[in-house]
Order: C-alpha cells, then sequence, then structure tokens
C-alpha cells in the first residue's frame, strides 16, 4: 500500500488533540504531519498537482474552523480526510474537475508520446510510465464513489471501517466500490498490454 | 458478492502519483485566518444551546398558553403524552450527536436509521395510545393551527441546534442534522401537549406529530450548507 510513512498517527493524534484543546502553537505541527497526506489523497482524486495545492489549503482552512469538533481520543486522519473530501466534492460540483482533469491527462499524454524517443520506446521505462499513464486515465474516467473508495483503500492505506466512516457509507459499499473500482483498471491494463498482464 | 472480493488484490495497482505526491509543501500559518472555537468552548457552547432550548419551549408554555384543563388531566395521559414525543427526541438527538468510535459520528445508516424510526414511533405510539374517538370540530382549522405552533416551537431549538452544531460534521452531515431536526420537532410535540387540550389520535399525529417529519427535513437542508466541515 502507498502509504506515506513520514507521518507518525500517535504524533498527528497528539498534535491535532492539542490544537482542538486551543494550543495554536500545534498548528504547525500538524499541518507538517497531515499536509502530505491530505494532498497525496486530493492530488489522486483530483489528479492536478495545482489545483491538489489549493484543495490542501482549503481543507486546512476547514479544519482550523471545525478543530472544536474534533472528539479528543479519536484518531486524526479519518476525520482529516474526511473534511478534505468535503473541500474536493465542493470544488468538483463548482468547477466540474473532471473535465479538467481529463484535458490535463491528454495533454500529458501526448507530451509522453513527444518524449519517448525511437531509441527508448521500446525500454521497461517507457512501458512502466504508460501502465502508469493508463491507471491515471482509468481512475479519472470512473465514477467519483468508486474512485475514492479505491484511492482511500489501496494509496491512503485505510482500513474498510475508516473508509466507510470517512465515505458515509456502509464498509459493504466501500469494498464493493473499490473492487469494481480494480476490475476497471485490471480491464484497463489488460487492454493496453494485449491481456498479457500476469496477475500477481 | 462481499464475500468474493478480495481487496488484497488492490494492490496490483500501480501509484501513477507515486512521484508527484510529496513536493515541497506550501508554507501555511495560522496568521489572517479567521478565528475558531476551541473543544471546550464548543462544549459549552453545546450545552448552553440546549439549555437554550428547553428554557425557549418552557417559555411558550409559561408565557403564550397551557391547556386550560391541565390540573384536571389524569397525571398518567400527561406523562404519556410527553413520553412519546420526548422518547423519540432523545432516540433522535442521540443518534446526531454521538461521536461515534472513530470520531466522525455513527454510522451513516444507524443515524438514518434513528431519524426514520423516531417520527415512526411517535405515529405508531400515539395511534395505539391515543383514543380515536370523539371525533374533532374543524378538524383541519384545529390541526393547523396546532402545526403553526409546533412550527414555532420547533424553531428556535432547531436555530440554536444549527448554530451549535455548525461545522460539525465531517461525515453524513445531512442525516446528522436531519436527526437533531427531528429531535427538535419532537422537543416542540411534547411541548404541545401541555399546550393543547385536544387527545385525538389523528389531532395528534397531524397537529403535533407532522412537525417531526418537518423539522427533519428543514435540519437536512440546513445541514448540508451549515454544519458540514
Amino acid at each position: 500500500m502507498a502509504v506515506d510513512r513520514a507521518s507518525n498517527p500517535s504524533v498527528l493524534d497528539d498534535a491535532m488533540d492539542r490544537y482542538a484543546r486551543g494550543e495554536d502553537a500545534a498548528f504547525a505541527l500538524v499541518y507538517r504531519q497531515a499536509a502530505p497526506r491530505l494532498r497525496g489523497f486530493l492530488l489522486r482524486m483530483c489528479g492536478d498537482p495545482m489545483l491538489a495545492d489549493d484543495l490542501t489549503q482549503e481543507a486546512f482552512v476547514r479544519l482550523h474552523l471545525a478543530r472544536g469538533s474534533f472528539v479528543a481520543g479519536a484518531p486524526a486522519l479519518p476525520w482529516m480526510l474526511a473534511v478534505a473530501r468535503n473541500a474536493f466534492l465542493d470544488h468538483a460540483r463548482r468547477h466540474h474537475v473532471r473535465r479538467t482533469a481529463q484535458e490535463r491527462v491528454s495533454r500529458d499524454r501526448a507530451a509522453m508520446h513527444r518524449e519517448a524517443s525511437p531509441e527508448t520506446r521500446g525500454d521497461e521505462v517507457v512501458a512502466a510510465r504508460e501502465t502508469l499513464e493508463v491507471v491515471r486515465v482509468t481512475l479519472d474516467r470512473m465514477s467519483l464513489t468508486q474512485r475514492e473508495a479505491f484511492v482511500l483503500l489501496r494509496f491512503e492505506g485505510l482500513s474498510v471501517r475508516d473508509a466507510a466512516q470517512v465515505l458515509g457509507v456502509t464498509e459493504a459499499a466501500v469494498k464493493v466500490r473499490a473492487f469494481r473500482a480494480y476490475e476497471l483498471l485490471r480491464a484497463a491494463l489488460d487492454r493496453e498490454s494485449g491481456g498479457s498482464t500476469p496477475r500477481t | 458478492m462481499n464475500n468474493d472480493i478480495d481487496l488484497k488484490r488492490l494492490g496490483e495497482i500501480a501509484d501513477p502519483f507515486a512521484e508527484t505526491v510529496h513536493p515541497p509543501l506550501r508554507p501555511m500559518g495560522l496568521q489572517g485566518m479567521p478565528r475558531s472555537l476551541n473543544r471546550s468552548r464548543v462544549r459549552a457552547l453545546r450545552i448552553a444551546a440546549m439549555a437554550a432550548a428547553l428554557v425557549y419551549d418552557v417559555a411558550w408554555l409559561v408565557f403564550v398558553e397551557t391547556r386550560p384543563d391541565i390540573r384536571s388531566v389524569p397525571p398518567e395521559q400527561l406523562a404519556g403524552g410527553l413520553a412519546i414525543p420526548l422518547f423519540a427526541a432523545a432516540a433522535a438527538m442521540g443518534a446526531g450527536t454521538r461521536s461515534g468510535a472513530r470520531g466522525l459520528g455513527e454510522p451513516k445508516w444507524r443515524v438514518m436509521a434513528f431519524a426514520i424510526a423516531a417520527p415512526a414511533w411517535f405515529a405508531l405510539a400515539t395511534w395505539l395510545v391515543a383514543p380515536h374517538e370523539p371525533q374533532v370540530e374543524l378538524f383541519w382549522r384545529r390541526a393547523a393551527g396546532c402545526l403553526f405552533t409546533t412550527a414555532l416551537l420547533a424553531l428556535g431549538p432547531l436555530t440554536l441546534g444549527v448554530v451549535a452544531f455548525r461545522r460539525a460534521f465531517a461525515s453524513a452531515a445531512v442525516w446528522h442534522t436531519a436527526a437533531i431536526g427531528v429531535a427538535c420537532g419532537a422537543l416542540a410535540s411534547a411541548t404541545m401537549s401541555l399546550a393543547c387540550p385536544i387527545g385525538n389520535a389523528w389531532h395528534l399525529l397531524v397537529g403535533h406529530g407532522a412537525i417531526l417529519a418537518v423539522a427533519g427535513l428543514c435540519g437536512a437542508v440546513l445541514g448540508r450548507w451549515v454544519c458540514r466541515t
């Protein structure tokens, strides 16, 4: 699982608890610990690094305004991811983020083909990049509900129970959505490799 | 289908953002941010809001109207009229405001169940307990009058609740505030049982009970915009 090990859950929980109690000095530590995780989640949701930066800042403003509602002793990360998700959903509703993400993907794909010279085109590096590009395009094209369930389980390393709480759905729904996302990605990767991608 | 799902297979999918996910972060501090309440102040605000909501409804009984037959009504009848809506209010309020095991509130399905079950409980218990005879003269006019009064009685607690739980819910905010709305409607219904002398089951359902659903809907709408973090 692609989880950022730089952020320490117990340090983050303790810092968030102090911040919720009114200790403003704890904000710097909360930001240092949580911002990479929230930015990673938002980047995987929107696909645009600049937008992910903006949404991370928006999420922290929301966290600041709602800090008094953070429950003592609760794990901070699921709560923060839920707030970040709300920031993303509000933005997506306002700006049709999927369309811009698809335009960006098209631009990136064109740039990648330009960069790949005839000598390196058959290289493993290019093949790996193409695989990642397929994953990125498929993530952008799948439904938001499938994408967020998959991202939380696969890349953010949340348990099914925590992901269900963040998304406000049942654990069964999280499993089904994430697995359907996986099936879409698997099918896209199989198509890309002509059906020869080995299953691990 | 759930039993067939092997989530370990999700690990087969590579992360397309692995290289770009950790750039230098933009600096961010509290300078220029609006002030926010800390946990103890939020707790104090919520307790004060609940106390004010109770005072608001009691003040209605003291200063506006109390049922004229209140001294002659059997105590068990008064207690029944209070207990049914107050039980619904407590159940809905508990489901809407409990912090849950992970600090994100009760699971959505449980909040939904309580938000729907509380009005259903009120309707069923009232239907079973309250007398169906005699028929009420000018039924719709009296029911509309009581519905208007219960709406006023619910308005104060609901406003206080929305203010006290502003930005409180990171997940399933609509259902949490719907449950709070149902609780406010049930409190208004309990208050109304001490203000209105009509005990007919149909009158209680329409005039005193419809506010549970109305306040729940209002809570859901307000929650979407005000109480979501």
